[in-house]
């Protein structure tokens, strides 16, 4: 998907050369893109594969529920790109694109919404912010604020399971004991006929 | 006489099945990170991997995770489980940065009657989260480790593994790594003993390369005698077997055409 596809000879010839130039490390690399949420903004950072920053890339931002383009920029010499949180997105396509073909993007959740409007199907979550009360107003939450949170529900849910888990830790004998046990027993009454017959076959 | 031989071999028989290799082992149950599940559930359990086979694991001593220069502590996390039928642990991680996560398992020490000695693994697995590829090479400067010079992650069955052996900071020459073929949920049928547990040889720099042919996971432990002892659970002071074992995944290779 990222990589231009050559048919032209000359192009090749270009490509050769260019390659010879910049080491190959251009079209041996995947560019990769992540964003997060901080405060009140959203902050991305588009890298090499090999971890080089990938600096001075068009960054465009879309609406994933309009497909409106929100905003566009160029990420800065480390690879990152800044911008505020839209208000009441319907979940953000970030796509970064180098000059080169080569092309990343990540997908943010919607935006903390106080109305229950259905989210599209593509909006499922990477960040979820909506607030656990639909009825309360709009809140920001951090993010450690929110991995706390999902944390303690999803220990909440977990609680029984885990306690159940516990339980079972300390089973009973399996068949694999039982059988071991079985032929523990079964060797040792061979060992025993084994010596037996021995003796007997030594004084008939 | 045929009574008794009979019996004998039933005896041979039963106290085979637990004769194979253990391992530790460090399951995740993505091998890979991506947006679309941001979070795994990581299994710890001491276990014969092909057979399926398990042994009771108690509480690790140490299970941390290293990514981005940093390592946590995890120990805190893990809950008790049952894992093929003995006890077992797991823990839930969720990732929230891209980097190469590398979980380590140091279980405290087991006691194998049978060896006369007691049983370290040192149990490591990396995974990638959202698409990150640094760091899969670091060593983490364990007492013993296996150090991939394959990267660990995005490769296919029928794939080398090569990897490099250490031991307190060194490599080791000559080094003996058991291998062994992980398929959740899936019996195999080996045609011996020795197809269960293949074995390979490091050369003089400690390096060994390992084609692996199914996909799924493989472990990779290379066993050295410590140069300490500890006591046994009578109280005598025992060798120490310290292995260092690495779990890899390899993807089923695509389909051509469709």
């Amino acid at each position: 998907m990222s990589h231009p596809r050559i048919t032209v000879p000359s192009l090749a010839l270009l490509t050769a050369l260019f390659l010879l130039i910049s080491g190959g490390d251009c079209f041996a690399h995947k560019m990769r893109v992540f964003a997060w949420e901080e405060q009140d903004d959203i902050a991305c950072e588009a890298r090499f594969s090999g971890g080089r920053p990938a600096r001075n890339v068009k960054v465009e931002v879309s609406d994933q529920r309009s497909g409106a383009i929100l905003l566009t920029g160029e990420t800065d010499d480390d690879g990152n790109f800044r911008f505020p949180t839209p208000i009441d997105h319907g979940g953000l396509l970030i796509v970064v694109a180098g000059s080169d073909g080569h092309q990343a993007s990540w997908q943010l959740a919607a935006a903390p919404v106080a109305a229950a409007s259905p989210l599209p199907a593509t909006d499922q979550a990477r960040l979820t912010t909506t607030p656990l009360d639909n009825s309360t107003p709009p809140v920001v939450v951090s993010e450690e604020r929110l991995q706390r949170l999902i944390s303690e529900a999803v220990a909440a849910e977990l609680a029984p399971i885990k306690r159940a888990l516990a339980e079972n830790a300390e089973s009973s004998p399996n068949l694999q004991d039982i059988l071991g046990g079985i032929g523990y027993l079964l060797g040792l009454a061979g060992i025993i006929a084994y010596g037996r017959a021995q003796k007997k076959r030594k004084n008939p | 006489m045929q009574k008794t031989a009979t019996l004998f071999f039933a005896f041979l028989l039963l106290g085979h099945i637990e004769a194979a290799a253990h391992f530790g082992m460090l399951i995740p149950d993505a091998p890979r990170i991506t947006g679309e599940n941001p979070a795994t559930t990581l299994t710890l359990s001491f276990s014969h991997p092909f057979e399926q086979v398990g042994m009771d694991l108690s509480r690790p001593e140490k299970f941390t995770v290293t990514a981005n220069g940093k390592t946590t502590n995890l120990l805190e996390t893990l809950q008790p489980a049952t894992i093929l039928a003995h006890q077992g642990w797991q823990s839930s991680y969720t990732f929230n940065r891209p980097g190469v996560y590398h979980f380590v398992m140091e279980p405290a020490p087991y006691w194998e009657a049978a060896e006369d000695l007691s049983i370290i693994h040192y149990t490591k697995t990396i995974i990638p989260a959202f698409a990150d590829d640094v760091g899969w090479d670091q060593p983490l400067g364990l007492p013993t480790e296996i150090v991939p010079l394959l990267r660990p992650f995005g490769n296919y069955a029928g794939n080398s593994f090569t990897g490099q052996v250490f031991l307190h900071g060194k490599p080791v020459a000559g080094a003996e790594v058991e291998v062994e073929f992980y398929h959740p949920g899936q019996h195999l049928e080996a045609p011996s003993d020795h197809h269960i547990t293949q074995l390979i040889k490091a050369d003089g720099q400690g390096i060994f390369t390992f084609t692996c042919p199914l996909p799924g996971w493989w472990g990779f432990a290379a066993l050295n005698e410590a140069d300490y002892t500890i006591k046994n659970p009578a109280g005598e002071e025992k060798g120490v077997e310290i292995g260092a074992v690495l779990w890899l995944y390899f993807d089923e290779t695509p389909k051509i055409g469709r």
